[in-house]
């Protein structure tokens, strides 16, 4: 690991050391199904495990995924076992795979993420929460994470009660991302999580539309636009970057750009070693390159 | 479920045109790599964001084929592959068909539209037990390829044309502690699976959805389950419950 790494890729997302950016965007992943069978998650910088509530959410009916021209759009509307479940579950088991786990959190109203962001506090297997603002396929999903207001208030009451690293998921296209961005940081945040997935709608096999979230190549500019122009406007605040990162050139670009680390969601799916495949590519690169350290909180102070 | 799961880069060797114009192709597999249970499926990266799954139609040492239809967009795609040509591949996935059936007497596969996940496989399991094993068969010339095959390995084959047809002469055919494995268009499986519920007739479903992780994670595939271990819990995943499942089990 890190301890023997001669290339030191560590970084401080939002008080929390990652051995390098490499993570698992929330959602593709699950809470891991056979994954760890074919990835050895001890290898990442951590693991964002899906959205978790309260209590068990069913989900939406199917069809939930409708492949498009270079993207995905899902509408899985968040299933989820709840928390208790999940730090039953899924948590002691992929910690005991190796992993750094964070813990993605959705609920109705604030009270309802606070309340899972007081639980997950409890965990020791866990090292930080990422406050899901933005889902486009429940509804009222992206309700706290358009409105400046909604975004401080929902921040607000989940610092109160949580007492791990806070990073807060934003979405794509909100009309004023750095608006909203300095909201959810002045009310707490950490760290931000940039970007969630861009609600469109895509035609079902059976003819009807599908409302959901595009994910996949096609939401990559519009990431990297994001992620572009949060650090502008927050330079020393850590950014996770999400959004069609397929590949360690991606990943570099974005790094670039001004994320601290990056999560790899959609791509996992056509190639679960794609994680894997990344960090090795960028640790080439961290040697022949001056991203030797894409950690301006460690390495790069 | 077979072995561990694993990721390997899978040969195409050879490729055989079948009658209506469908193509068998076959690939390569580690030999570490556990055999496919019948119905189970292989997932390809064919550079497209998201993988296709494909069922195994027969296997033998290291080697598996995959049946693919005439006119699809993907059957276009890789018929145009060289022989050699490399394809990344996870597998294999998913719950096929039960290596035991439940009860004693003959299997009725029925396949419609070129459905087919496994059923070469499945016939010889199945007769390999001194059971016999009876292939309806429906759809166009071009949907009833890979016929020969099953019947090769000791099914009895009965060809329909017209849709449904298939079905409905197995329905007619069975007789007591016969099975009855289906696989087609989903409107083809609720009629199954209801005349399965009316009769209580042992009946497997084989289903098809679009996957994105195929590992049971993502939750993409949900199907809704008959009976919900929790209320708040209502649906199983087709990549990792099934793709093959018992017509009890769920709701079409």
């Amino acid at each position: 690991m890190s301890g023997q790494d001669p290339i030191d890729l560590r970084v401080d997302v939002g008080g929390v050391v990652l051995q390098n950016p490499v993570l698992l965007a929330s959602g593709p992943f699950g809470y891991g199904g056979r994954y760890p069978e074919l990835l050895d998650l001890s290898l990442l910088g951590g693991v964002i495990l899906k959205g978790t509530a309260p209590v068990a959410w069913p989900g939406n009916p199917p069809p939930r995924l409708v492949p498009i021209e270079g993207g995905l759009v899902n509408a899985i509307g968040l299933e989820n076992p709840g928390i208790d479940a999940v730090l039953r579950g899924p948590v002691p088991a992929l910690r005991a795979q190796g992993a750094k786990l964070i813990l993605n959190v959705v609920g109705h109203n604030p009270s309802e993420m606070a309340e899972v962001a007081a639980r997950a506090s409890d965990c020791p297997d866990l090292v930080a929460i990422e406050l899901n603002l933005s889902c486009p396929n429940v509804p009222d999903g992206l309700a706290f994470g358009t409105d400046p207001r909604a975004t401080a208030l929902a921040v607000t009451q989940v610092r109160a009660s949580c007492r791990l690293a806070l990073w807060v998921k934003l979405p794509p296209s909100p009309p004023d991302r750095v608006g909203l961005a300095t909201a959810a940081l002045e009310a707490g945040a950490d760290a931000l999580s940039l970007v969630n997935t861009l609600p469109v709608a895509a035609k079902r096999p059976d003819g009807k539309l599908l409302w959901g979230g595009l994910s996949g190549a096609a939401l990559r500019p519009l990431a990297l636009r994001a992620v572009a122009e949060v650090a502008a406007a927050w330079p020393k605040v850590p950014i996770i970057a999400s959004g069609g990162i397929a590949s360690a050139e991606d990943a570099l670009t974005f790094l670039s750009a001004g994320a601290r680390a990056i999560a790899i969601g959609t791509a996992l799916f056509a190639n679960p070693l794609a994680p894997i495949e990344i960090l090795h590519h960028m640790r080439e690169a961290a040697v022949r390159t001056s991203l030797l350290s894409p950690n301006r909180g460690i390495l790069g102070a | 479920m077979s072995g561990a799961l694993s990721r390997w880069t899978a040969k195409l060797v050879g490729r055989r045109r079948l009658a209506g114009h469908a193509l068998e192709m076959w690939f390569t597999n580690p030999s570490e790599v556990a055999a496919a249970d019948p119905g189970q499926f292989v997932l390809f990266d064919l550079g497209e964001g998201l993988p296709h799954a494909f069922s195994p139609f027969r296997q033998t040492d290291a080697r598996f084929s995959i049946l693919l239809r005439p006119g699809s967009r993907t059957a276009h795609k890789l018929a145009a592959w060289p022989i050699g040509h490399d394809v990344p591949a996870t597998g294999f996935l998913g719950r096929g068909f039960p290596s035991q059936f439940p009860s004693a007497g003959a299997v009725h596969l029925v396949a419609e539209a070129g459905r087919l996940p496994g059923y070469p496989m499945l016939a010889a399991r199945v007769t390999g037990t001194g059971r016999a094993c009876h292939l309806w068969m429906a759809g166009q010339a071009s949907e009833r390829a890979g016929a020969d095959v099953i019947r090769k390995a000791g099914a009895h084959v009965h060809l329909r044309s017209a849709r449904g047809s298939g079905l409905r002469a197995a329905l007619a055919a069975l007789a007591k502690d016969d099975v009855l494995a289906v696989a087609g268009p989903a409107d083809l499986l609720q009629v199954a699976r209801s005349a399965a519920t009316e009769r209580h007739i042992p009946c497997f479903l084989a289903l098809e959805s679009v996957f994105g992780c195929g590992v049971g994670a993502c939750l993409g595939c949900p199907v809704a389950a008959a009976h919900p271990c929790d209320p708040s819990h209502p649906y199983l995943r087709v990549c990792a419950d099934g793709p093959v499942f018992e017509a009890q089990e769920v709701i079409l």
